[in-house]
C-alpha cells in the first residue's frame, strides 16, 4: 500500500465514524429506547416464573431443563426445571417454568 | 391479526409430537415460515410436544422431511373435529337443516299485531276488523297489501280518522288516530233539551242552572221522568227553549236481602297441608293430582303467567289446606252481625262506586220471616245520590 492509497482509506473511515457519531446524537435526540436503536435484545422477566425475551435470532438448545437462545451479540442460557415455551413469534419468545440460573455467553 | 389467530384456533388445534435429532431446528424454522406454533413442551431428549392450528399442519411436513424428524399427532380439539364426527350422522344433519329452514321460514309470518292509539274503539272490535281485511296471527307476509287492508280498516270501523301499519320483522304495529268526539259539555251547551231521571226516589235538593224545574222537594220522581225542562217561560215573552242543567239529589234506596240457617257447618283446619305444581293453558288448569278424595281441601294458588302467541300460559303453586266440617247452631245476635257486614261488604263493593256524589243517611233491619230453622233478613240502606242525564228534544 503506498503512502496515496493509504491516505485514501484513513479519510474513508474517518467519515464513517462521523456518520455513526451523528447517526447516535440524532437517535438520542429523538429519545429512541436502546434497544431499538441497535436491534439489542430486551429481557423481561417475572420472579423466576416467565421470562420475555424480545429481538432474539433462534433456539439453538431446547431441552427441559436447559435452554440455549442467540441473540445477536450474545448467547442467553436458562437453567430449570419444567420450562416450557408458551410463545413463539418473530421476535419474541415467552419462556415458563422453575428458572434457576439466567447466564450469558459471548459470541 | 389477534383476531384471526383466535378464529383459527377455534376452527382447530392439533397437538403435535416431534421426534428427532434436530427439534430446536424444527422450532427456528416454524418461526421463519411464519407457522403459529404454541406451547412447546420437551418431555424428554429430542422428543417435543406443540399446539398447532389446523391450517398450518400442512406445512409441517416440508420442515420434518427438512430436519429429518418424525411427526405425531396426539390429540385433536375444536369445531372441525366435531364436524368431522357427524357427517355420519345423516339424521342428525337433516334435523339441524330442518331445524335451520324452519327458523328462516318462521320469519315470513306475522306472529304479533299491536294496536296503539286508540281511546274509545275497543281493541278486539279492530282486531276482528283487521282480520277481516286479512291481517291476522300467522299470516305470511308475502303479498301483504296494507293500503289495501287500511282502507278496509276505514271502511269497516267508521271512527277511525287514519290508519298506519307497520310490520317490523314478525311484529305488526297497526297506528290508529281516533275521530275527536264533541265533549258532552260542548253538546249541552248547544243541543236543546232536558234533564231526566235515571232512578227514582224522593226529591231532596233541585237547583236549576238554566230552564225550569218541574217538581219540588219532597215529590216522588219516577225512573225516566223530566225533573228539569229546558224551557223558560215568561209573561211577557214568548217561551224560550234552551238546554237545561242543573243538579238533582235523590233519596233513594238499595236493599240486601238473604236467608240464613240456623244450623251451620264450620271449617276446622288441620295441620296437615299438601303441596303440588300445574301448568295452564288459557283458563284450563292442570296439576299433579295425589290427593284423597275422601277428604276436603282449601286450594290456594300462586301463579306467574307467560303470553305466548296470544296464548295465556301460567306455570302455578298449589297449597291444599285440609279441612273437616263441623256442624254448629247459630244464636240470633250472630245472626243478625253477619248479616250486618256482609251487607255492608256488599254496598261498598257492588253499589257504592256506580253511584254519583253518594251519601249513606240511614241503615235499617228487618227480618222477613222467621221459622225453627232459618231467618229472612233484609238491610235496607237510604242513599242520597246525585241523579239525572242530559236528553236531547227532538
Amino acid at each position: 500500500m503506498d503512502r496515496k492509497e493509504g491516505k485514501k482509506f484513513l479519510k474513508k473511515i474517518n467519515f464513517k465514524n462521523k456518520i455513526s457519531a451523528a447517526k447516535e446524537k440524532f437517535l438520542e435526540k429523538l429519545n429512541v429506547p436502546d434497544e431499538l436503536a441497535h436491534n439489542l435484545t430486551k429481557i423481561t422477566m417475572i420472579e423466576n416464573k416467565e421470562i420475555l425475551i424480545e429481538g432474539y435470532n433462534n433456539i439453538v438448545d431446547y431441552y427441559d431443563n436447559y435452554i440455549k437462545i442467540q441473540s445477536k451479540n450474545i448467547y442467553i442460557v436458562l437453567d430449570g426445571s419444567n420450562l416450557n415455551i408458551n410463545e413463539i413469534n418473530d421476535s419474541e419468545l415467552l419462556i415458563s417454568g422453575n428458572i434457576s440460573n439466567i447466564g450469558y455467553l459471548n459470541r | 391479526m389477534e383476531l384471526e389467530e383466535g378464529i383459527k384456533r377455534i376452527n382447530g388445534t392439533i397437538e403435535v409430537q416431534i421426534e428427532g435429532f434436530f427439534t430446536e431446528r424444527f422450532i427456528n424454522l416454524c418461526k421463519i415460515n411464519n407457522i403459529k406454533i404454541w406451547n412447546i413442551k420437551n418431555i424428554l431428549n429430542g422428543m417435543v410436544r406443540f399446539n398447532i392450528a389446523i391450517k398450518d399442519f400442512k406445512s409441517l411436513k416440508k420442515i420434518a422431511k427438512k430436519t429429518k424428524c418424525k411427526v405425531k399427532i396426539i390429540s385433536k380439539k375444536g369445531m372441525y373435529f366435531k364436524w368431522f364426527k357427524l357427517r355420519k350422522r345423516k339424521l342428525a344433519l337433516i334435523l339441524l337443516l330442518g331445524f335451520l329452514v324452519i327458523s328462516v321460514l318462521s320469519t315470513k309470518f306475522v306472529w304479533k299485531i299491536d294496536i296503539v292509539g286508540n281511546t274509545y274503539i275497543a281493541t278486539e272490535d279492530i282486531y276482528n276488523a283487521l282480520e277481516e281485511a286479512g291481517l291476522y296471527v300467522g299470516r305470511n307476509k308475502f303479498n301483504l297489501k296494507t293500503k289495501k287492508i287500511i282502507n278496509s280498516l276505514r271502511v269497516t270501523i267508521s271512527d277511525i280518522a287514519w290508519v298506519g301499519i307497520d310490520i317490523d320483522g314478525t311484529h305488526a304495529v297497526v297506528n290508529i288516530v281516533e275521530k275527536t268526539k264533541l265533549p258532552e259539555e260542548s253538546i249541552r251547551n248547544t243541543a236543546i233539551g232536558d234533564i231526566v231521571s235515571n232512578k227514582s226516589g224522593i226529591i231532596q235538593k233541585i237547583v236549576a242552572e238554566n230552564g225550569t224545574p218541574i217538581l219540588s222537594v219532597g215529590d216522588y220522581v219516577e225512573e225516566g221522568r223530566i225533573l228539569i225542562e229546558g224551557k223558560v217561560y215568561s209573561e211577557f215573552l214568548e217561551t224560550k227553549d234552551v238546554p237545561a242543567q242543573g243538579e238533582v239529589y235523590l233519596k233513594t234506596n238499595y236493599e240486601f236481602k238473604k236467608d240464613y240457617e240456623y244450623n251451620i257447618q264450620e271449617k276446622e283446619y288441620t295441620d296437615k297441608v299438601k303441596y303440588s305444581i300445574g301448568v295452564g293453558i288459557n283458563d284450563k288448569e292442570n296439576y299433579i293430582n295425589y290427593l284423597d278424595k275422601s277428604l276436603k281441601y282449601d286450594i290456594i294458588k300462586s301463579s306467574s303467567d307467560i303470553n305466548l302467541f296470544g296464548n295465556n300460559i301460567s306455570f302455578s303453586f298449589y297449597t291444599f289446606k285440609i279441612y273437616n266440617l263441623k256442624d254448629r247452631v247459630c244464636s240470633k245476635d250472630e245472626i243478625i252481625s253477619t248479616a250486618n257486614v256482609e251487607a255492608e261488604e256488599y254496598f261498598n263493593s257492588e253499589i257504592l262506586p256506580s253511584l254519583k256524589e253518594a251519601k249513606v243517611i240511614n241503615k235499617e233491619l228487618f227480618i222477613d220471616s222467621e221459622d225453627d230453622k232459618k231467618v229472612t233478613i233484609r238491610i235496607v240502606f237510604d242513599v242520597v245520590e246525585k241523579v239525572g242525564y242530559f236528553k236531547e228534544r227532538n
